[in-house]
């Protein structure tokens, strides 16, 4: 994609300039809320939404101006879109009788897609006779049988219920790896985009915030919004105060907040470099991801900077519990961009009480209790530093 | 009064045509979701169509039998056929039916590599098959019913046959018992996400 843009009537800009090179056998994965624009791009890849302006290539060649059926792609969407009044063999044959291929090619390459998706057996059903996940598999075989150079998924799992999204997600990893087809992938949930991508796109607003493998974003989110977003429980951000402190070779930095200092690693430290010094005596917003706060008490050895925060929910998940508390208010850090990934929280499925509840995920042995102060690590190795006027990372 | 009740002979040939125009028309209703079909001044037809849908057919019965008088159909197929092809009433109930089919559907047959044409004629319609029957039924029962335009127009003696009011309702209820399955059938149900 070279600086493709969508603008829908004067002024409403769904994709804005997006450059992305997806190499062939590729799993890429759009990831974004909701009108973000990750949809409108895949559309206008597939043919089915008109370019303002830039350029779709599939191999060397600008397809703009191709129809979807020659651009060979093909598309998998959120509410399976079979056709009603065809049996699942029908449907996925479907594509093939249009391109006029030989009769037992047709029936050959079905046959090897139902049984890659495990629906032989209901090759003679309409769509009405099959349950969600089912449907599904039909939606993907209709698209396997096709052989094209690229598969589009628009949010394909969206529908379906948690457990059978999971077996799915792993079924579709699966089907990529045997296949090796290259294939983008939208979705609204980072887990899917964590777990299934080589790459990740985020967008938000139509502009591409990063793009990079999804440990790399996890470790180093260009800015608020891309570290807020990716992760769950979502990253906790705080006002605190940079200081540069004397001593060694190199300098050293700590991080404030209110009583609380928290010194920042050599590694994160060299990973900053120069830049760091400018913001020296300013005010930063720290990042904490929960998974790298630990309950003082059960922690072993690593971390610094011992925090005392008096516990508002604690929410058991068997294997590690996570610990809601509040920030003072001198502290919190509130960003338009994230407001809006909180108010659709709901489907991380934790509680994400209030907006100003930060979250320690903690071992499930913490004795953590309501109402009763705990003294919580930070791993300052892991945390990130964020500029709290352009939001971008310092480090 | 039983010569003038009388039902002419080939009106049922007729109003199968009528019914076959009808649909066609209906299908306009798919310009505003198969972008192929889309034409300039669509909703401007669209409203006009729907203007005439309070309207009821006896007040177009005179400006009806002088056009068809001009055009000298009188006593003739045409002229019992022509007035009735277009009916708001069908068009407005075919092309609500098809707004309401998944976009979705119509985006993957595209990507299937189907034309605009071929996306009418193998998914939409046969997909929407029942809503077509129960409209080609409903006009059945209209145009079979009719009384005063094929007595307006068809003068000729020829062109009736006598029947009883009674056994005039037999063919509709043949009609509707042949293809009460259709009628009731709801297709596109799993198409997509309830």
């Amino acid at each position: 994609m070279e600086d493709l843009t969508k603008v829908y009537g004067e002024d409403v800009v769904a994709v804005k300039s997006m450059n992305l090179e997806i190499e062939d056998g590729e799993f890429v994965v759009f990831v974004g809320p909701s009108g973000c624009g990750k949809s409108t791009a895949l559309r206008m890849i597939a043919g089915l939404e008109e370019i303002t302006s830039g350029k779709v290539l599939i191999g060397d060649e600008v397809v703009n101006d191709r129809s979807p059926r020659a651009r060979d792609i093909a598309m998998v969407f959120q509410n399976y879109a079979l056709y009603p009044h065809m049996n699942v063999r029908d449907n996925m044959a479907f594509a093939l009788k249009l391109s006029k291929m030989d009769k037992g090619e047709i029936q050959r390459r079905v046959e090897e897609a139902a049984s890659i998706l495990g629906i032989e057996h209901f090759l003679d059903r309409k769509p009405r006779a099959l349950s969600g996940g089912q449907r599904q598999r039909v939606a993907l075989g209709r698209a396997i049988v096709r052989e094209p150079k690229a598969f589009l998924m628009d949010e394909p799992l969206s529908n379906l219920d948690a457990k059978l999204r999971v077996q799915m997600r792993t079924e579709i990893a699966k089907l990529h790896n045997r296949i090796g087809t290259t294939t983008i992938y939208v979705t609204h949930d980072q887990t899917e985009a964590m777990t299934m991508a080589d790459r990740i796109v985020v967008l938000k607003d139509g502009v591409v915030q990063q793009v990079a493998s999804p440990q790399e974003m996890y470790e180093h989110p260009v800015n608020v919004f891309v570290a807020g977003f990716i992760g769950s429980p979502a990253m906790n951000f705080i006002r605190a105060r940079l200081k540069r402190e004397q001593g060694g070779a190199t300098p050293s930095y700590a991080v404030t907040v209110r009583h609380t200092r928290i010194p920042l690693s050599r590694e994160v430290v060299g990973e900053a470099g120069e830049g760091l010094g400018a913001y020296a005596g300013k005010d930063v917003v720290l990042g904490i991801r929960p998974e790298h706060m630990e309950d003082l008490a059960s922690a072993e050895g690593a971390g610094t900077g011992a925090i005392e925060v008096e516990p508002q929910v604690i929410e058991s998940m068997g294997s590690e519990k996570y610990v809601y508390f509040e920030v003072p208010d001198e502290h919190a850090a509130r960003f338009d961009s994230i407001e809006d990934l909180k108010a659709g929280a709901s489907r991380s499925g934790s509680a994400e009480t209030g907006d100003d509840l930060m979250v320690a995920r903690v071992s499930a042995e913490s004795k953590a209790r309501l109402g009763e102060p705990l003294r919580l690590t930070v791993d300052a190795s892991k945390v990130r530093l964020f500029d709290p006027e352009t939001e971008q990372a310092i480090l | 009064m039983l010569r003038r009740g009388g039902i002419t002979r080939r009106e049922f040939t007729s109003r199968s045509a009528g019914i076959a125009a009808l649909a066609g028309l209906g299908v306009g209703g798919l310009g505003r979701r198969g972008g192929g079909l889309e034409f300039r001044g669509y909703s401007l037809l669209f409203a006009a169509f729907l203007l005439t849908l309070p309207v009821p057919f006896v007040v177009f019965y005179v400006p009806n039998y002088i056009l068809i008088s001009r055009l000298g159909l009188l006593d003739s197929f045409p002229g019992l056929i022509l007035p009735q092809i277009a009916s708001a009433y069908g068009i407005f109930l075919l092309r609500q039916h098809f707004k309401a089919f998944p976009q979705a559907v119509i985006d993957a047959d595209r990507v299937d590599g189907a034309s605009e044409w071929s996306i009418v004629w193998r998914v939409v319609l046969p997909a929407n098959r029942a809503a077509i029957v129960a409209l080609a039924v409903f006009v059945f029962i209209i145009t079979w019913n009719e009384f005063v335009w094929p007595f307006l127009v068809a003068r000729d003696p020829s062109m009736y046959i006598m029947a009883a009011a009674a056994l005039a309702t037999i063919p509709t209820l043949l009609a509707y018992l042949f293809i009460r399955k259709q009628i009731l059938s709801v297709l596109t149900e799993g198409a997509v996400k309830g």
